[in-house]
């Protein structure tokens, strides 16, 4: 299939094919590829590019998975910088930035898979960070952590997540896709659920009205082949359930774990997937470039590939500095926004569900 | 036609095209890395021994003694200016000449035009140039950046346009060979060092890593050896 082919579907909005998706994949010149996905995130989003004010909290990073792709993890609770938070400690760390003055909209709370702590605890989470910001977003828990509680806890992932949702549960991130492939899975993260239990978490979510985000890990022993099933798989999700805000793109980083003899992707081949989404995910709202993983510059050149979401202010971020990453911990919501313009886009303060938010001047940033 | 970076209306896709096609066209479709390493004021050198290109700036010669002296220490290449004072006698020694531009993402479009047209100037009057250099000041913006390189390959279409990977970083370097850049130098080695001790925050590249950089951005890779030998890989 040519890429004038391939752009002609695109203009007409036929959605693309498996065969399509490896050409974009395939194709000699990344500045092609790059300009047909700027065209539909244009067509999409004009020039503004959304960021919010997040707070990172991971409770616990004590997982019984023991995914070869994790930095972050420790498998046993006395293990060396094993951590739990208790309940307090992470109402502090929201409490601390608003205190300071920081209009944080949304916490983001994703952990490990672990099995020695009772439900109430998450609950008792979400319920008490409620109370000390009841106009704040609560996404949390990832597929992969919702399923985890319905093995534990022994209830359906329905009740799992209502209930969770009267706690205060406002989304779900999009974490824990990794690649949806049984032998991508068996052999990065065997323990993690299998990639038709990761979509029916999302499914039941988008039924009981939470909306959530979804990713993909690359750059680990995935195919390309693999990547665009992956983002096939996606969209026919949304095709049935349609509470998916955006899609995050995440390529791997190999320091400090069982995968590190791979090179981490390169910026063309993270901008060519950032690509490759849009152009695959035309039913999916939003294109994150999470600046974390990718790194400032190309997450401000991936704003001309497709993206037009930067991800927030962040904050306490662990999961990739633990990794390697070498972005920053945190970026003021000034500094996005210069960022943003410096990369020839205007930044727009959004909360969870792409909601724009008035400045203190009424207008948006 | 001169593409002008620091312009926000330009179509970023359309300079990044003509710059690469600028630069597979000048080089046959061939990308280029080189192991660097740097001579400072105090006559010590950073980066790794074995390096092919070694580098002395042109604002360290005064402190070392002049070109001469940095020659016998073991340049083999010079960093100059935009007025390139010493740029004919390097040429003249037998060295490599890389022509450095400062470009910052906070200046206007006609101090960027005016550092473009220094640089076009010094490449007619000194014709030894070897290649051009960028060198950000202060923080380096995504697209800012290329655009900027871009502009630099359109401007000195036969030179190489280098990317020195220790003031870009990796992710940001390899984009500028999608826009006009044609070469990487940097710490690049053999072999990964542990990155134990002095090393524990080592970016270096091995040569599979440089490699790997340019072909995937569609280049042939290949690498500047001693005495002026290039190995394609």
């Amino acid at each position: 299939m040519s890429l004038s082919a391939i752009a002609s579907k695109v203009r007409a909005g036929v959605p693309l094919s498996q065969a399509d998706g490896l050409a974009l994949y395939q194709h000699p010149n990344l500045m092609e590829v790059g300009a047909l996905a700027n065209d539909v995130r244009e067509r999409l989003h004009g020039d503004r590019t959304y960021f919010n004010r997040n707070l990172h909290i991971n409770p616990t990073n004590v997982c019984v998975a023991s995914c070869k792709l994790c930095s972050f993890s420790r498998r046993r609770a006395d293990a060396e910088g094993a951590f739990v938070l208790d309940v307090e400690q992470a109402v502090d760390k929201l409490r601390a930035r608003l205190a300071a003055g920081d209009r944080v909209t949304e916490v983001h709370i994703v952990g490990g898979l672990h099995d020695g702590l009772p439900f109430d605890y998450f609950t008792g989470l979400l319920s008490s960070l409620k109370a000390a910001a009841p106009g704040i977003s609560l996404k949390a828990f990832s597929a992969v952590e919702i399923f985890f509680f319905h093995h534990l806890y022994g209830m359906s992932i329905e009740d799992i997540l209502r209930r969770l949702q009267s706690a205060g549960l406002d989304s779900l991130p999009g974490g824990g896709a990794e690649i949806l492939s049984s032998r991508v899975r068996k052999a990065i993260c065997p323990n993690k659920c299998e990639a038709d239990e990761w979509l029916e978490v999302h499914r039941t979510a988008h039924r009981l009205g939470i909306k959530s985000n979804c990713t993909m890990l690359f750059g680990t022993v995935e195919t390309l082949e693999d990547r665009v099933d992956h983002l096939l798989l996606l969209r026919a999700q949304q095709a049935e359930s349609a509470g998916f805000m955006a899609f995050i793109p995440l390529p791997f980083h190999p320091e400090n774990n069982a995968l590190g003899d791979r090179p981490a992707p390169t910026a063309a081949e993270i901008l060519r997937t950032v690509a490759v989404s849009r152009l695959l995910l035309h039913n999916v709202p939003h294109i994150k470039a999470y600046w974390v993983s990718l790194g400032l510059a190309t997450a401000q050149t991936a704003l001309w590939f497709g993206a037009d979401d930067f991800d927030g202010t962040v904050s306490e971020e662990k999961i990739y500095h633990q990794a390697g990453s070498l972005s920053p911990q945190a970026l003021a919501s000034g500094e996005i926004a210069r960022l943003v313009r410096a990369a020839g886009r205007v930044p727009v303060e959004r909360d969870t569900l792409y909601g724009h938010v008035a400045q203190a001047g009424g207008e948006v940033s | 036609m001169r593409l002008e970076a620091n312009e926000p209306n330009l179509d970023l896709f359309d300079m990044g095209r003509q710059a690469l096609a600028a630069a597979r066209a000048a080089f046959a479709g061939n990308a280029f890395f080189v192991a660097a390493r740097r001579l400072q004021p105090d006559g010590a050198w950073l980066g790794p021994p074995e390096a092919t290109l070694a580098l002395v700036a042109e604002d360290a010669l005064a402190a070392l003694g002049g070109l001469a002296v940095a020659r016998k220490l073991g340049a083999n290449g010079v960093l100059c200016d935009r007025a390139g004072t010493v740029a004919g006698e390097a040429v003249g020694l037998g060295m490599r000449v890389l022509a450095c531009v400062p470009f910052a993402a906070d200046e206007s479009s006609d101090v960027r035009r005016a550092h473009l047209d220094q640089l076009a100037e010094l490449v007619r009057r000194v014709p030894g140039i070897d290649g051009i250099l960028p060198v950000p000041v202060g923080e380096a913006q995504g697209l800012d950046t290329l655009q900027f390189f871009a502009a630099c390959r359109m401007t000195c279409p036969a030179q190489h346009v280098v990317v020195d990977l220790e003031l870009l970083g990796q992710k940001l370097g390899q984009l500028c060979l999608s826009f006009g850049a044609d070469e990487i130098l940097g710490s690049i080695t053999g072999q990964r060092a542990l990155r134990l001790g002095e090393h524990a925050s080592s970016n270096a590249l091995t040569r599979d890593e440089a490699a790997l950089l340019l072909r995937a951005s569609g280049f042939t890779p290949c690498e500047r050896q001693p005495e002026g030998k290039v190995q394609v890989l």
